[in-house]
């Protein structure tokens, strides 16, 4: 079967294996994806991936620059759209010197690209502000990662190793609705009945620890990090301490022996709502199925609900501890994971996107780190800037006095994704120059100074790393429509006209070979692979050398750090940057819907997935919608200290009485964002969009009930 | 005291003590010891004597003495609760309640007697639990106002000396509890950053709500906020009082909602309806219309809502991964598929995460996809679940459902 070529989903970190063949012409597009066997997904696809040819030949497809003239989006040639940014570039330097530039990556990026676009900030442009919206997804857990096993890779362990385990406890993750195809792994753990969701809401995930499956945790908002503090007391207090590994592999444990002695089960029901009883039930089935105890196996696995809070880091940290004093880490059938979003959430992370970070995970204020790669990129090291600031702090400096006044966003729909998101529309608006390269008008691209249309993922060739920390080849299918340009010409070509020092390619085998040597060395080690041996099999990094057979298993014997042993923290509970208060009396949490991912820009404009769910929603208990006069369907409005949001209200008891959920894949009124707030983890920088507080009404001058669109 | 130590703010943590055995409690005992339950010493002085011991009075029936009894009879000893007052928890229940809670003690095997002014039952252990006395003896001595703890106001500082501060067991705020740990740290935080240099307006103030709780084996109590008053009362708004009174089953609850907030709230033997209770007495949210709602949503019955779920299992998904509905599939059965991957390849139901597959299965080679029964293991198909708002009249299903064959079916 050489017919087709085999390559992976647009979409998510899960990275499904797909198959493209070509259509036959005149097809309504251009090509066949079939599912293919691959670990993460066995053949099997979500609606969005099914979909995805959609958009290789959407109408709403971008195939020729836009320059804005007299205020509109005109039609421009490249050669127009290249001399418009140079010139405008070169004025902001000359005038704000190159800080006064900016860059706004995504993960959903190539890793090629992601180099590129890190070295395209930090050489071609000179400028120490480079950020991207992996800051929005992955960063607590990056930063927990690193400070206690000296290495930030999603999962230490391939996916297939969930298997048998005993107990999985998701942390935060709605996977039935984000990575649909990844509930089979869960299969193992439900059939023992060991599936831990701990959620708010009972979300589809939630729903599969019903019948025995296991147990969902509904607690409140906010509140993650509590929980993991109560449910480590228990274990303590069950004796459920692995004590022979915490001695051998594990620094720190006495400090967190102390911290959690005051969340006794019945203070941790009080502060999170979930019963003391179920706090009991989970450490009980933790400890028995630790390996310790000669269990099955133990997973416990951090999503954005866990991570996205203003104290991010401190929880996935609090999930480390609980996963080192079980003993998990490093041992086959456990472990502590977190289970990445974005498609390329993972490499996007280690090649330089990073306000602080060189290509293989090194640290941009590291003299040796400076040198390695600015020996690979043959400049002076010294010419390489410092340390930005992260995404939130970025976007906020935007067009102000001292901050930058050009910005360039690769891979990212900041208007709708962005927290508190109509302050970041001002200040988008308040840019001298802003270019967006993306493939549709999206609603970033709308405020745009200059749009570039770009190719995507079946039209691209390059690599991604997974979830798994798995690299995996992306593979060209066909042409990109006439007028479109990769983001590796792109920046190739403005790097040449801005007169840039070192050398810039825009061909995807050459660029990794020179990521693999920039990386090498690094803790996201890619010295050893290259694209040829990604075309028979997908390696997980690191890789040192050509022979090595990558790393599916870290810390199977100790941890890369300078003593090899793990470190547990102290955390300490916070309460939410937003509280609940008299005005505004709910929490908001936002999510994810099945047929949509991030801000919607892709997912929105195919017909199949848009016939799925077309509408943002307010999804609120029948009890509370009775309190506030509010029917199904009826128009809700959504206040908090930020702006509103509108949307159609549905009802369910999926919800707790004090909680409204709101997805947030769309734009204008019906924009989540609007409400979340941008206060923002002290370590990570991850925004707190987990949670906020709100007042909810029915909204008026609007057409009530909602037309039901079926 | 010959010499000091200089001082810019003194603290005064110095907690509280039990409150002494008196003469006829002393005499009762007779040559027994008496033991508490006040610090970790005392805990394992009681744990010593229980090899010897095979029956224990506790006197005292507050939260404390309860814990203790309990823990005793759970050790297999006979134990006899004594209480002076009319009713265990004295204090911090109603009547009602308060013979749900010695119902509930006479079914775990302890044994109580309320009212009680006789000696102290025949018994190998006698504990005393029997209430605090806050430790003001330097406070006394210095000549600061001490009324049933050291007198502070709302900053911690005594009312008469700006240069002491009492915090704890010890300290009778203005506002706020006594006697609870929670409350204490909370002082110890405030207190903390106010010596800090925080300006006054940015320390948070002290929590107003604290919980008293008792989660003993087969004993779940929760009091909190404001008890009801005696009808008839005076004074200002007493609120609206909603009680679920239910001594059978060893289950009391009464809630008091004043302009749609939970003011106060008791609740026995309701271990599922107690968190939510705490959360929204903590955090002031709004309750349901019907205030009653926040008691029976923590009962174990499912409720039937007009909610988003109202399509039914013919529109809802069979296969979420790809939102395909028994509809799609009847299509497609209609159009010619007759297995499962001909009804895949039509309507690519069962290729996401694979559950739909076997449901796909059973129904194409056994019932056809008229007959789709609802899923009970599987919550990728749930009725709830709908993808989209459905309409209000939901498609009513086609053939009766085998109730045997799926038992969970709700």
């Amino acid at each position: 079967m050489t017919n087709g070529i085999d390559t992976h989903c647009p979409y998510c970190a899960l990275q499904c294996g797909m198959r493209l063949e070509i259509a036959e012409p005149g097809s309504p597009v251009p090509v066949i994806v079939r599912g293919r066997d691959f670990p993460v997904n066995r053949g099997g696809l979500c609606q969005k991936g099914w979909t995805s040819a959609a958009l290789l030949n959407s109408p709403e497809r971008l195939t020729t620059p836009l320059i804005r003239r007299d205020g509109r989006l005109e039609p421009a040639s490249w050669e127009e759209a290249y001399a418009e940014i140079v010139q405008r570039v070169t004025a902001i330097k000359a005038e704000h010197g190159a800080d006064g530039l900016a860059v706004f990556g995504g993960g959903g990026l190539t890793n090629e690209k992601a180099y590129t676009l890190g070295k395209f900030a930090r050489v071609a442009l000179g400028t120490r502000y480079i950020d991207y919206n992996g800051r929005f997804c992955m960063s607590s857990a990056a930063a927990a990662g690193n400070r206690s096993f000296g290495i930030d890779r999603g999962l230490p362990f391939p996916v297939t190793d969930l298997a048998t385990a005993g107990v999985i406890v998701l942390l935060g993750s709605n996977v039935a609705d984000t990575m649909p195809p990844f509930v089979q792994h869960l299969a193992g753990a439900r059939a023992h009945g060991g599936l831990v969701v701990t959620d708010p809401r009972r979300s589809a995930t939630a729903q599969l620890t019903e019948n025995g499956g296991g147990i969902h945790l509904q607690l409140l908002p906010g509140t993650d990090l509590t929980l993991l503090l109560g449910l480590t007391h228990l274990v303590i207090a069950q004796q459920g301490v692995d004590t022979e590994y915490v001695q051998a592999r594990v620094n720190g444990y006495p400090d967190v022996l102390s911290s959690v002695a005051e969340w006794w089960p019945e203070r941790t029901e009080e502060h999170t709502g979930v019963p003391a009883s179920q706090l009991r039930e989970v450490a009980d089935l933790l400890v028995r199925n630790s390996p310790r105890a000669g269990g099955p196996g133990v997973f416990l696995l951090t999503g954005r609900g866990a991570e996205q809070h203003a104290h991010g880091t401190d929880t996935v940290q609090a999930a480390i501890n609980l996963a080192l004093l079980l003993g998990l880490p490093g041992q086959r059938g456990s472990g502590y994971g977190c289970l990445t979003g974005q498609g390329n959430g993972q490499g996007g992370r280690e090649h330089g996107q990073k306000s602080d970070q060189l290509p293989g995970y090194r640290m941009i204020a590291d003299p040796a780190a400076r040198a390695h790669v600015a020996a690979v990129w043959g400049i002076d090291p010294d010419s390489l800037p410092g340390p930005g600031v992260p995404a939130v702090e970025l976007l906020a400096r935007l067009g102000t006095a001292d901050g930058p006044r050009g910005l360039f966003v690769h891979g990212s729909n900041l208007v709708v994704s962005a927290p508190n998101a109509s302050v970041v529309e001002q200040r988008l608006r308040s840019l001298d120059l802003l270019v967006v390269c993306d493939l549709v008008l999206s609603e970033t691209a709308r405020l745009a100074d200059v749009v570039l249309p770009i190719t995507q993922w079946a039209e691209e060739d390059g690599t991604m790393t997974n979830l798994e920390g798995r690299v995996l080849r992306r593979k060209r299918a066909l042409a990109p429509p006439e007028g479109v340009r990769d983001e590796l010409q792109v920046l190739t070509v403005l790097a040449q006209l801005l007169d840039s020092r070192g050398h810039f390619s825009a061909d995807s085998n050459v660029v990794f070979n020179e990521l693999s040597l920039a990386s090498a060395g690094g803790k996201a080690d890619y010295g050893g692979i290259d694209h040829e041996r990604l075309d028979h099999e997908a390696i997980y990094w690191p890789c040192p050398t050509p022979e090595h057979p990558g790393t599916p298993r870290l810390f199977e014997t100790s941890f890369p750090t300078p003593d090899g042993r793990a470190t547990m923290w102290p955390v300490k509970a916070v309460g939410v940057a937003d509280d609940v208060r008299p005005k505004a009396p709910l929490y908001l949490i936002t999510g994810r819907v099945l047929p949509h991912y991030q801000s919607g820009a892709q997912t929105r404009r195919v017909a199949e997935l848009r016939d799925a769910e077309d509408y943002a929603y307010v999804q609120l208990h029948p009890l509370t919608a009775q309190r506030l006069g509010i029917e199904e369907g009826s128009y809700v409005e959504v206040t908090s200290a930020r702006g509103h949001a509108v949307a159609p209200a549905r009802l369910s008891s999926d919800l707790r009485l004090d909680t409204v959920f709101m997805p947030f894949h769309f734009p204008g009124d019906q924009r989540a964002n609007t409400l979340t707030t941008d206060a923002t983890d002290p370590i990570s920088g991850m925004p707190e969009y987990k949670v906020c507080a709100v007042s909810v009404r029915r909204a008026h001058g609007y057409p009530f009930p909602m037309r039901s669109a079926g | 005291m010959a010499s000091g130590i200089p001082y810019d703010t003194l603290v005064l943590a110095t907690g509280a003590v039990p409150e002494p055995i008196d003469a006829s409690l002393r005499a009762a005992a007779g040559e027994r010891a008496v033991h508490r339950l006040h610090t970790l010493d005392d805990l394992r002085g009681l744990l010593a004597a229980l090899p010897e011991s095979r029956t224990a009075a506790v006197l005292g029936a507050g939260p404390l003495g309860i814990g203790g009894a309990c823990a005793l009879r759970m050790r297999g000893l006979a134990v006899t609760l004594v209480e002076r007052e009319a009713s265990v928890l004295p204090g911090l229940l109603d009547g009602e309640s308060a013979r749900v809670v010695q119902a509930t003690l006479d079914d775990l095997g302890v044994c109580v007697h309320t009212s009680s002014a006789s000696p102290i039952p025949e018994a190998d252990l006698v504990v005393a639990c029997t209430g605090i006395t806050p430790r003001v003896g330097l406070a006394l001595e210095a000549g600061l106002p001490v009324d049933g703890g050291i007198l502070v106001n709302d900053y911690l500082i005594s009312i008469a000396d700006p240069r002491i501060a009492a915090i704890g067991d010890c300290a009778r705020p203005e506002s706020g509890v006594q006697g609870l740990v929670e409350p204490g740290w909370d002082q110890a935080r405030r207190l903390a950053q106010l010596l800090a240099g925080m300006p006054a307006d940015e320390v948070p103030a002290l929590k107003a709500r604290h919980i008293v709780r008792l989660h003993t084996p087969g004993l779940d109590v929760a009091v909190m906020g404001e008890r009801p008053r005696a009808d008839g009362s005076p004074g200002s708004d007493p609120g609206r009082v909603i009680s679920l009174l239910d001594p059978q089953a060893r289950r009391a609850l009464r809630l008091v909602v004043r302009l749609g907030r939970l003011v106060g709230a008791t609740a026995v033997g309701a271990p599922g309806a107690a968190p939510d209770l705490i959360v929204a007495h903590r955090n002031q949210t709004p309750v349901p219309a019907d205030p009653a709602q926040l008691v029976i949503k923590g009962t174990p019955f499912r409720q039937t809502f007009p909610e988003s779920s109202s399509g039914g299992p013919f529109v809802a998904p069979v296969c979420r991964c790809n939102s395909v509905s028994a509809a799609a599939i009847t299509e497609a059965f209609e159009a010619g598929a007759r297995d499962v991957g001909a009804i895949a390849t039509a309507t690519r139901a069962t290729t996401g995460c694979g559950a739909a597959r076997r449901k796909c299965a059973r129904c194409s080679t056994r019932c056809g996809p008229l007959r789709w029964p609802p899923e009970p293991e599987s919550a990728l198909y749930h009725p709830r679940y709908t993808s989209r708002t459905p309409a209000k009249h939901a498609l009513p299903r086609l053939l009766p459902i085998d109730q045997e064959e799926f038992p969970h079916d709700r």
